[in-house]
């Protein structure tokens, strides 16, 4: 089982994102922030991130920066999302970008296409 | 690299399909939104929480209805039977009915909310009816617990772009915590006056929509509800620049003389005066002058059944019948007994546009009054009643009756009357040899006319409009009155 990690400083987005991605056959783990993500992600490194862009402590872009930097990291597929306009591009290999608010219809085939 | 937007466009429009009620809810809900409906027991929630369901399934939706604690699946289904919409192969194909009890008995809020999610992938509805959302108001052990919850619920069903109802008893003035986190909070009640009750609905709160604040009555009908949004609430349409050049003969050219021509198309005019003094007898005339230029024509009485009116008109030598039999007249009779004033005036401007009617009496102007339940409102009532006629381009008749012999000035008729452009006026005057019908032109907003006291004479030939006799101004019973009202309807 692959597993996704869904990264937002919104409780409510944590809870269904994973209650919903769990339910097409994902494991998923969750953090609030891109500090506590990345700390999770240095123990056990997930398939692929789906963060938010705004959150306190460490932004989306600033988790994305951190990833690139780690060679063992940089590889690893993010999905980065903001409900604002532009999203600023990442260096980051495997990157998509998506504009909330999400819908599962819309995630998905992305998911889908970047974990074959 | 692009960046992927949710295929549904954001604060996409879902009809509901219940008449009125989009009008209310200023264009319909919003895809993915979630609502609270709150009414008392027997408000109609299910009813109507259900109307919407099917109209959603004849559009090609499915729908997911789910009960805590509420009427059993069997029991709903067969009450909802009777009702027009409900259609027996959409359930369990288009519609499903699921209980969401023994997860919340279980898992609590939490596992209620996994129920959720998980209905929602299994049957990718885009409607929910959550029924009985009192229960999981009295599982939330906190406010907290409840905010969080209602909080993750919106988030859920905006995942999955399905719109959602829930439905709950009424709260009162309390504020509750899912108020605030819920895209529209709709409230259903009961508006009592003496032993009268009507239903009346309230949207308190409605997200990226310019709703129509206030009360509005609705029925609920073999159809389901039917909404009647409150005249004097909506829009008012621009009139275009009126033709005040174009007229309408009564059908009696004296009568037109003093009007300067005739009524100007599209005005509103009140006749005003005591019983049996021939208000409605004007009022036909003044259909059976449109008849028989091939126009179309409406009359809304409430004292009259049609057949005792025509047989009236007939016997002054109003023909009328004829053109009731061939379409160009229709009557509408409505009994004064318990109506509801909305539900009047949107079958009147129906029945207007439906027949494409020019010209239009409304007998009995008090029916109306007498019928309203809030009866602070009716004077505004009628002013956007009279408005939507007039874009509808009719021409309107009113009539007033008034107590014998009365100062037409202080009745109270007058403030209403005053909404009317146009006033004619009808009082007795008493000589030694009977009573003499006298007719005059009190008030014409938009143009010149005649103010000249003149004899209204109803013979087995007809109606008709002569000078009056030397002296009849001193015998009226409200002498003078009349420049007292023009006086006071000016200033």
């Amino acid at each position: 089982m692959k597993t996704i990690m869904v990264v937002d400083d919104e409780f409510d987005l944590l809870t269904i994102w994973s209650l919903l991605l769990e339910q097409v056959g994902y494991a998923v783990v969750t953090a609030p922030d891109g500090a506590v993500a990345l700390d999770l992600i240095r123990k056990a490194r997930p398939d692929l991130i789906l963060s938010d862009c705004m959150m306190p402590v460490m932004s989306g872009p600033e988790l994305c920066a951190a990833l690139f930097d780690d060679p063992d990291l940089r590889s690893i597929p993010i999905i980065l999302c903001s409900a604002a306009l532009d999203i600023p591009r990442q260096p980051n290999p495997v990157i998509a970008y998506c504009r909330k608010p999400l819908s599962l219809d819309m995630l998905l085939p992305i998911i889908e296409k970047m974990l074959p | 690299m692009t960046t992927h937007t949710s295929p549904a466009s954001r604060h996409s429009n879902v009809e509901t399909g219940v008449p009125g009620l989009d009008t209310i809810l200023g264009g319909g809900l919003v895809g993915g939104a979630l609502y609270l409906i709150e009414g008392m027991a027997g408000a109609g929630k299910t009813i109507l929480s259900s109307q919407i369901g099917f109209h959603r399934v004849l559009q090609g939706e499915k729908v997911l209805y789910m009960t805590l604690i509420a009427e059993s699946h069997d029991k709903l289904l067969g009450h909802l039977s009777a009702l027009s919409f409900f259609d027996e192969k959409a359930v369990a194909e288009k519609m499903f009915f699921v209980s969401g009890y023994h997860a919340l008995m279980q898992g609590g809020l939490d596992g209620f909310l996994k129920q959720v999610a998980l209905s929602l992938h299994q049957y990718r509805p885009g409607l929910l009816i959550v029924d009985g959302f009192r229960s999981a108001r009295e599982f939330s052990e906190t406010d907290l617990s409840l905010s969080k919850f209602i909080h993750e619920l919106n988030a859920l069903v905006a995942a999955m772009n399905c719109t959602t109802l829930l439905l709950a008893p009424l709260s009162g003035n309390e504020p509750h915590p899912e108020h605030t986190l819920v895209d529209g909070l709709i409230e259903l009640n009961r508006y009592s006056d003496g032993m009268r009750r009507t239903r009346e609905i309230e949207v308190h709160k409605m997200r990226a929509r310019d709703h129509m604040l206030g009360k509005h009555f609705f029925r609920i009908t073999d159809s389901g509800h039917v909404m009647f949004p409150r005249l004097e609430a909506r829009c008012a349409e621009q009139p275009g620049p009126a033709d005040l050049k174009a007229r309408l003969g009564s059908g009696i050219p004296r009568l037109d003389e003093l009007l300067g021509g005739g009524f100007i198309k599209g005005s509103t005019t009140t006749l005003m005066g005591a019983s049996g003094i021939g208000k409605t007898l004007l009022g036909l005339q003044f259909l059976s002058a449109g008849a028989q230029r091939g126009e179309k024509s409406v009359y809304l009485g409430f004292y009259e059944s049609p057949q005792r009116l025509i047989g009236k008109a007939e016997s002054v030598s109003i023909p009328l019948q004829a053109a009731c039999d061939d379409g160009r007249l229709t009557v509408q009779w409505q009994p004064a007994i318990e109506l509801a004033i909305d539900e009047l005036a949107a079958t009147a401007l129906a029945t207007v546009k439906r027949t494409g009617a020019t010209r239009l009496v409304l007998d009995g102007i008090d029916g109306f009054r007498d019928s309203a339940m809030r009866t602070g409102r009716f004077g505004l009532f009628l002013n956007a009643l009279t408005h939507q006629l007039r874009a509808a381009g009719v021409t309107t008749l009113l009539t007033e009756e008034v107590p014998f012999n009365s100062d037409p000035a202080v009745m109270r008729g007058m403030r209403l009357s005053a909404m009317t452009e146009n006033l004619i006026l009808l009082r007795y005057a008493e000589t030694d040899t009977g009573l003499h019908r006298m007719i005059s032109v009190v008030k014409q907003r938009e143009s010149a006319h005649d103010s000249s006291l003149r004899e209204l004479v109803i013979t087995g030939k007809g109606l008709d409009v002569v000078d009056a006799f030397p002296g009849a101004a001193s015998l009226l019973g409200g002498r003078g009155a009349a420049a007292g009202i023009v006086g006071r309807l000016d200033s």
